[in-house]
């Protein structure tokens, strides 16, 4: 399964406006089944870390399309708990989709982009042959609603108290995450669930850990190496098997939030 | 007498009577046996400055950790109070960086412990705290999840109450900064420059750090 979720809900949601809950990511669309055989495609570097002129959004779109969301409906009817996936919309344009389940593969985690205009957007990924476009309209700050001839969807603002998987939305949109999975650290720091993120190309590894006290700030380092860094008010990154400290720090400051950089 | 003559009377007295007298200073501190009765372990004294005594036993793989009772001084007198009626008085003498202590039948010398950077040290100052019964070494049960986070070795341990946890990890020749906290606590903190402490679940672990850290 490598499609994402937005990509599912492009074909699938033109019929299920109202019935999210039926949308099964695990049964992909006709036409992507290409996709699905597909070897895994490369990293779409020029995607993932091409420099967006946030200038160039226009002024006319509504900013408020951009953040993290789910697949929802118009009543609130899917409780967050059976939400399989969640997705960032940055506000350069980069879209990525992670699975709520606590693991993932890098097939997992393709990205796409969306190009914006005043009402329309435009979601493009190199591994799918065609683009999707939609016209988008912000019902409330929380509810965003695609549609074009063939339907509808919407996507609603994941709740407050996700901070892991945006954490996760971040690193991953860093393009340098090869998968995640959640452990036990009992052992190691007495906290049952943390989740380990490999990083590409490398032996490195995050573990991050949530921390349900908010406003974490800070940072630990060793012999000037990030070994541990707040990268979110309640979550916390240790950075593991770092043979490349480079990539171990331009992941973290890459998808840590601006208010936690203190005492770097 | 005048006015501020007595004043600058009373002032001395106060300072006088008020200034623990230099042994009582010199008995403060962490103190190791010197000649170790059991092979397996060391003991360690800490005899707190507010007024508390605490044993460490330190084995190899782990330190037991016991209050001691209270205590006095009284001349050359260490009055303990071990609580439940029981008490005792021992014979005490004490220099700079040595200390002999006698009972009835029995004469214990210790040195001065001094901190470092070793693990050790560190799980000393935790044990300090008084808020532990056991730090347990994990440097040998063969995970790989501190090697992968260069750690060279590792300790851990329950709060007493069961409340908060502790893990400590050495990382030799490490060089050590930063502090991570919450609203509310410090959970992420060196307590030397190869020693990290992380610490779940109790502020008051680290309040009560905060005054033996060096």
């Amino acid at each position: 399964m490598n499609m994402l979720t937005i990509l599912l809900a492009l074909v699938f949601g033109v019929n299920q406006t109202t019935h999210a809950d039926d949308i099964k990511p695990d049964q992909p669309p006709q036409h992507n089944a290409d996709t699905a055989s597909m070897q895994p495609p490369e990293r779409p570097d020029n995607m993932v870390h091409r420099e967006y002129d946030k200038n160039h959004i226009p002024e006319c779109v509504d900013k408020r399309v951009f953040g993290y969301w789910y697949l929802s409906d118009e009543e609130d009817t899917t409780p967050f708990e059976s939400v399989e996936y969640v997705e960032w919309l940055s506000p350069n344009g980069n879209v990525v989709t992670i699975p709520t389940g606590g693991d993932a593969k890098r097939d997992d985690l393709m990205p796409m982009q969306a190009t914006f205009d005043c009402d329309t957007v435009v979601f493009r990924a190199s591994h799918i042959p065609q683009d999707y476009e939609y016209s988008y309209e912000m019902r409330d700050d929380n509810l965003v609603y695609y549609s074009n001839d063939d339907g509808g969807f919407y996507y609603r603002r994941l709740p407050s108290d996700t901070s892991l998987l945006k954490a996760l939305l971040r690193l991953v949109a860093t393009g340098e995450v090869e998968s995640f999975d959640t452990v036990n650290a009992e052992g190691l720091l007495g906290i049952k669930n943390a989740t380990i993120v490999d990083l590409i190309d490398s032996k490195n590894q995050l573990m991050l850990i949530h921390q349900a006290e908010e406003n974490m700030v800070g940072m630990i380092q060793n012999n000037g190496e990030h070994l541990a860094l707040s990268i979110d008010p309640s979550v916390l990154a240790l950075s593991f098997r770092a043979s490349d400290t480079d990539q171990i720090k331009r992941v973290l400051n890459a998808a840590k939030l601006s208010k936690n950089t203190l005492r770097e | 007498m005048n006015r501020s003559i007595s004043i600058t009377l009373l002032t001395l007295a106060i300072v006088l009577f008020s200034q623990p007298v230099l042994s009582d200073i010199r008995m403060h501190g962490i103190w190791k046996e010197i000649s170790q009765t059991d092979n397996d372990s060391t003991l360690y004294l800490i005899v707190k400055k507010d007024g508390t005594l605490i044993d460490i036993y330190a084995q190899e793989s782990a330190l037991d950790i016991f209050p001691a009772g209270n205590y006095t001084i009284e001349e050359n007198n260490l009055h303990i109070d071990y609580g439940d009626g029981e008490s005792e008085v021992l014979e005490f003498s004490v220099g700079e960086n040595r200390l002999k202590l006698t009972g009835k039948n029995w004469t214990e010398e210790y040195m001065r412990f001094a901190h470092d950077d070793s693990l050790l040290s560190g799980s000393i100052i935790l044990a300090e705290t008084g808020m532990f019964t056991m730090i347990e070494y994990i440097g040998d049960e063969g995970t790989d999840d501190y090697f992968a986070f260069h750690a060279n070795n590792a300790a851990k341990a329950e709060t007493i109450d069961r409340e908060g946890t502790a893990r400590l990890f050495e990382f030799w020749e490490g060089d050590l900064k930063g502090q991570i906290q919450t609203n509310n606590n410090i959970i992420v903190q060196p307590l030397n420059s190869q020693v990290l402490l992380f610490s779940v679940g109790k502020p008051e672990l680290i309040k009560n750090l905060r005054e033996l850290l060096p």
